[in-house]
C-alpha cells in the first residue's frame, strides 16, 4: 500500500453540550394514539348504538325472522364457499408449487389473476351471461371463484417454504407418503388456510356488490337496503351489530383453529427447494385444473366483457360520464392513498423503530378496521357526523376518513417494510459522517424508504379505485366514482354501457395483482 | 494525535446497567481492544463514545474538548468521530463512489482524486467505484466502510466488531491491512470484539469489560500472563489452574517448585499456568503423568494428562507441538516453561 494521502487530523472545533431531546419517540406515540383514536370510531359506534337502543328495543329489533333468514343466509354462504375454496386452492398451489406440470410458473399468475376482477364485476359478468343465475349456488360459485386467490397466495406461498428435509426424516422414520402428508404437510400448513379463510370469510360478510347483483341476501345487503329505504334507522345498526359480532365470531373461531402453535424452521440456513413431484401419465390432464378455474374466473369476465362492448360499439367510450368518473376516482385513489400513508406512519415508526407492548396494542387499534366490513365503517361515519359534525356528512373528508380506516392495514404493511429498510446503523453511520439529522433524513432514510411508501401509497390507491359501500354511503351527491357509476349503469340493467367502466377497473387493480403476487414469492426468501 | 479520556461513565437500560463506572485513558495514536462477553457493555461504551447515546453520568472529553458530560452531549455529526459497525453500513442506494464521497461536500475540490486516494488507502481497485454495495464482498464492503469514515479525517475511530462478519480466513487478511492504515495515518483507534485472539493481536492495550464493568486495562501481554482474576485468564486464553502452597521463594504445587513472583505473600493460593507452557519429555526432569488423550490440531496438539499420584488425582491440559505428540496411554514427564503466575486474592 503506497499512501500519499495526507490524513492529517484538522482541529475539532468548539461543540456546545446538549441534553439529548428524544422527541421523535413521545410525538410519534402521540400522533399513533390520535389516529388509534379515530380507528376506534366504528368500535365506539357499535358500542353507543347498543347502549343508546337499550335491550328490549335492541332485542325487539335483532329477535326478528328476518335476521334468522340472513344468518342462515350467512352461514350456508360461508359453509358453501370456504370448504370448496380451501380444497381448490391446496390442489391448486401443489399443481403449480410441488409438481412437474407444464407452465407451473405462468398458471400460478393466472390463479392469482382473479383479484384483478373486482367480485361485483365478476358477478356482473356471470349475470349478465346466465340472467337466471341467482341465489345461494350462483353466490357460491361467484364467491369462489372471485376469493380464490386469497386462499391460493399464502398456502403456495406456505407450500414453497416447506422445508423437504422435514418430509424426508418422516419417510425414514417409515412414514407412508399419505401419512407424510397428513401429519408433516398438512399441519405446516394450517397456519396459511387459517388465515386464508378468515379473509375469505371476512370478504363473504362484507361484500355488498356481489351479492347485490346475484340477488342474494346478506346482512350487508339487507344493511344498505335498509338504510336507503329509511336513512340511518335503528334497524340498519342492529344489523350492522349483528354483522360485526358475525365477524368477531369468524376471527375466534380462526383463532381457535389456529391453535397456538407457530410453525417456524429450527436451524439455520436457506432451506432447499422441494422437488417436484413427477406426475408422469397425469402430466396432461393436471392442466384441466387450473385452465378450468382460469375459464371459470377470467374467461367469463372477459367474454361478457367483451360482449357487451362489441355490441355497444364505439359510442360506449364516448360517454361524458366515463372521462368524469374516471377524473373522480383517480382525485378520491390519490387522496385516499396519501391520507391513509400519513395517518399510518407514525404507527409504522413506532413498530420498527420502538415495537414495546404499548404500540402492539396501539397497532392492533390501527389494524382492526380492516376486518370490519365496509358498510360498518360507513354507518359509524354517517351517524357521527349526523348527530356530532352536520357540516361534515356527505363531504370529500368523510369519504376519504373512510378510506383511512379500511385501507389502514394495508398502508402500515407497505410503510413497514419500507421503514425497515432504513436500520439505525445507516442513520447513524451518516451521523458519524458528519450529516445533520435533517440532511441524514434527507440523504439517507427518504431515499430507502421511498419504495415502500410508493408501495403502500399504490396498494391503498387501487383498495379505493375499486371500493364500492361506502362510496356509495358517505359520497357527496352527484359524485361519480368508476365504480358507483358502473353500480348506478348495471342497476339500470344498461350492461353495455356499464362494460367500459369494469375494463377500467380490472386495468387500475392489474398492478396490485402484480404486486401481491410478487409479494408472495418474496416472502419466501424472507 | 488525539486523546481521550472517559472518566465514571454510567448508563442503565431501565434497571439493568449496561456502564458502571467505567473510567479509562487512550493515549494519543494507540489502539485500544475493548473485548468482552456479549452483554458486558462494551458496544453501548463505543456509542457514547460515538456520540449515538448518552450517558447517564460521567465525562468523555476528546483533546480537550468535553463531548459528554452527564446527559448533555456534544451532536454525534460534529464530533469527527469515525465509525465502521459490524456489517458496514453501506448505504445501498449509493455506489462505492457515493459512499466514499458521503462525508465530503459534493463540491469538494479533488474529489475524484480524493476518492481513487481513499480506494488505494485500503488497497481497492478504483474501478470498483461505480459497484454498488451489494456487488461487494464482505471484505471489500469493510474496507470500504473503513475508507469512508477515514474521508473525514477522523480525529478518532471507532471499530464495533468489523471484522467478526467475516470468513476466518479473510478476518486475519482485512484485519491486518485494516491494521496498517490506521497505523500508517496515527488515527487513536477503539476496537471493540467478543474474540479475545483478535483483541490480543489488534491492539497496543487491552481493556477487559464485564457486566459493565472495566476489570483490567493493560498491555496485551501484560493482560494474558498477568490476570487480575480466573475470569480474565479463561476469557482471553486456555488456563490451568492448581492450589498451591506459597513458599519464600516461588509456590510449590503437585507439580514440585515453580518459579512465580508471590509479592511476600504466604499461606495458600492458587496459580495459573497457560497450556503451552508445560513440556512433555520420556525421561524427565518433572512429574510423571498418563497420556489420557491426544487431540490433534495440525500445528499443536492438545494432550490430557493425568497425575499418577495416589489419592490427589489431577487432569490438565498441555498444548505441545504436533512433531512430538505421544502416545495414548504412554508415560511421560512434564515439566513448566516460566514461571507460573499466582493469581490475586479475590475480593
Amino acid at each position: 500500500m503506497t499512501v500519499s494521502l495526507s490524513l492529517d487530523t484538522p482541529a475539532l472545533p468548539a461543540l456546545p453540550l446538549r441534553r439529548q431531546r428524544n422527541l421523535a419517540g413521545p410525538t410519534m406515540l402521540l400522533l399513533a394514539g390520535g389516529v388509534a383514536l379515530c380507528a376506534l370510531l366504528p368500535l365506539g359506534f357499535i358500542l353507543w348504538i347498543a347502549i343508546e337502543t337499550g335491550w328490549q328495543t335492541a332485542l325487539a329489533l335483532i329477535w326478528r325472522p328476518r335476521v334468522g333468514e340472513l344468518l342462515a343466509n350467512t352461514l350456508l354462504l360461508e359453509f358453501c364457499t370456504l370448504p370448496p375454496a380451501i380444497g381448490l386452492a391446496l390442489a391448486l398451489a401443489w399443481l403449480t408449487e410441488r409438481s412437474d406440470m407444464p407452465g407451473a410458473q405462468f398458471l400460478s399468475w393466472l390463479a392469482v389473476a382473479p383479484l384483478a376482477v373486482p367480485a361485483f364485476v365478476q358477478s356482473y359478468a356471470w349475470v349478465s351471461l346466465f340472467p337466471k343465475f341467482h341465489g345461494l349456488p350462483a353466490a357460491a360459485l361467484v364467491s369462489v371463484l372471485a376469493y380464490l386467490p386469497f386462499l391460493y397466495l399464502p398456502v403456495a406461498a406456505q407450500m414453497r417454504r416447506l422445508d423437504p428435509e422435514l418430509e424426508y426424516a418422516a419417510a425414514s422414520l417409515g412414514q407412508s407418503p399419505a401419512q407424510v402428508v397428513r401429519r408433516v404437510v398438512l399441519p405446516q400448513l394450517r397456519l396459511a388456510i387459517c388465515g386464508g379463510s378468515l379473509l375469505v370469510g371476512l370478504h363473504l360478510l362484507a361484500e355488498y356488490g356481489l351479492y347485490a347483483m346475484i340477488r342474494f341476501d346478506t346482512f350487508t345487503t339487507a344493511i344498505i337496503d335498509q338504510f336507503q329505504s329509511s336513512y340511518n334507522g335503528p334497524a340498519a345498526n342492529m344489523l350492522a351489530g349483528v354483522l360485526v359480532l358475525s365477524c368477531v365470531g369468524l376471527i375466534g373461531l380462526e383463532w381457535l383453529l389456529r391453535g397456538r402453535a407457530r410453525y417456524a424452521r429450527v436451524g439455520s440456513g436457506a432451506p432447499r427447494p422441494a422437488p417436484r413431484r413427477q406426475l408422469g401419465p397425469w402430466r396432461l390432464p393436471a392442466l384441466a385444473l387450473p385452465i378450468a378455474l382460469a375459464l371459470l374466473g377470467l374467461g367469463v369476465p372477459a367474454l361478457t366483457l367483451s360482449r357487451w362492448l362489441m355490441s355497444g360499439g364505439g359510442a360506449v367510450w364516448q360517454q361524458g360520464a366515463l372521462a368524469a368518473s374516471v377524473v373522480t376516482t383517480l382525485g378520491y385513489a390519490g387522496a385516499g392513498a396519501l391520507a391513509a400513508v400519513l395517518a399510518a406512519l407514525p404507527m409504522a415508526w413506532l413498530s420498527v423503530r420502538a415495537p414495546s407492548r404499548a404500540t402492539r396494542f396501539l397497532e392492533s387499534c390501527h389494524t382492526y378496521p380492516g376486518a370490519l366490513p365496509g358498510v360498518v365503517v360507513a354507518l359509524a361515519l354517517v351517524t357521527v357526523t349526523v348527530r356530532v359534525a352536520l357540516p361534515l356528512y356527505q363531504t370529500v373528508a368523510t369519504v376519504v376518513l373512510a378510506y383511512v380506516l379500511m385501507f389502514l392495514p394495508r398502508a402500515l404493511v407497505g410503510l413497514r417494510s419500507g421503514i425497515a429498510q432504513v436500520p439505525i446503523e445507516l442513520e447513524r453511520a451518516a451521523a458519524s459522517l458528519g450529516r445533520n439529522p435533517a440532511r441524514t433524513l434527507l440523504a439517507v432514510t427518504l431515499p430507502l424508504a421511498a419504495p415502500g411508501v410508493a408501495a403502500a401509497m399504490a396498494l391503498v390507491a387501487m383498495g379505493v379505485a375499486t371500493e364500492l359501500t361506502a362510496t356509495l354511503l358517505l359520497a357527496p351527491n352527484g359524485t361519480r366514482t368508476l365504480a358507483t357509476e358502473f353500480w348506478a349503469l348495471t342497476s339500470e340493467l344498461d350492461y353495455a354501457k356499464a362494460a367500459p367502466y369494469a375494463v377500467l377497473m380490472i386495468l387500475l387493480s392489474l398492478p396490485m395483482t402484480a404486486l401481491l403476487h410478487a409479494q408472495a414469492r418474496r416472502s419466501l426468501n424472507a | 494525535m488525539t486523546q481521550l479520556v472517559i472518566s465514571d461513565v454510567s448508563k442503565r437500560y431501565g434497571t439493568t446497567p449496561a456502564l458502571d463506572r467505567v473510567s479509562l485513558a487512550v493515549e494519543p495514536g494507540s489502539r485500544v481492544a475493548i473485548v468482552g462477553p456479549s452483554g458486558s457493555g462494551k458496544t453501548t461504551l463505543l456509542r457514547v463514545i460515538a456520540g449515538f447515546e448518552a450517558p447517564d453520568a460521567g465525562t468523555v472529553v476528546l483533546d480537550g474538548q468535553v463531548l459528554a458530560d452527564g446527559r448533555a452531549i456534544a451532536p454525534a455529526h460534529r464530533r469527527r468521530i469515525g465509525f465502521v459497525a459490524q456489517d458496514g453500513a453501506l448505504f445501498p442506494h449509493l455506489d462505492v463512489a457515493g459512499n466514499l464521497g458521503f462525508g465530503l461536500g459534493p463540491n469538494e475540490p479533488d474529489r475524484a482524486r480524493r476518492l481513487i486516494e481513499l480506494m488505494e488507502l485500503v488497497d481497492l481497485d478504483p474501478a470498483m467505484l461505480s459497484r454498488k454495495p451489494h456487488e461487494l464482498s464482505g471484505g471489500q464492503q469493510q474496507r470500504v466502510a473503513l475508507a469512508r469514515a477515514l474521508a473525514l479525517k477522523p480525529a478518532l475511530m471507532l471499530l464495533d466488531e468489523p471484522f467478526s462478519a467475516l470468513d476466518t480466513g479473510l478476518r486475519e487478511s482485512v484485519r491486518q491491512a485494516v491494521t496498517a492504515v490506521l497505523t500508517k495515518a496515527g488515527i487513536t483507534t477503539i476496537l471493540v470484539t467478543h474474540d479475545q485472539g483478535e483483541a490480543l493481536s489488534f491492539a497496543d492495550q487491552l481493556a477487559v469489560m464485564r457486566q459493565g464493568r472495566l476489570v483490567q486495562t493493560g498491555r496485551p501481554y501484560e493482560l494474558y500472563w498477568r490476570p487480575t482474576d480466573i475470569e480474565t485468564a479463561l476469557f482471553l486464553g486456555n488456563a490451568v489452574l492448581f492450589e498451591a502452597r506459597i513458599e519464600a521463594v516461588g509456590v510449590s504445587c503437585i507439580l514440585g517448585r515453580l518459579a512465580a513472583e508471590t509479592r511476600g505473600r504466604r499461606g495458600h493460593g492458587r496459580i495459573m499456568l497457560r497450556p503451552e507452557q508445560f513440556r512433555l519429555s520420556p525421561a524427565g526432569p518433572g512429574l510423571q503423568v498418563v497420556v489420557e488423550d491426544v487431540v490433534f490440531r495440525g500445528g499443536q496438539c492438545a494432550v490430557t494428562l493425568r497425575t499418577n499420584d495416589d489419592g490427589t488425582e489431577a487432569r490438565f491440559i498441555a498444548h505441545v507441538p504436533s512433531m512430538e505428540f505421544p502416545e495414548i496411554g504412554s508415560t511421560v514427564f512434564v515439566s513448566v516453561n516460566g514461571a507460573a503466575f499466582l493469581l490475586p486474592e479475590a475480593t
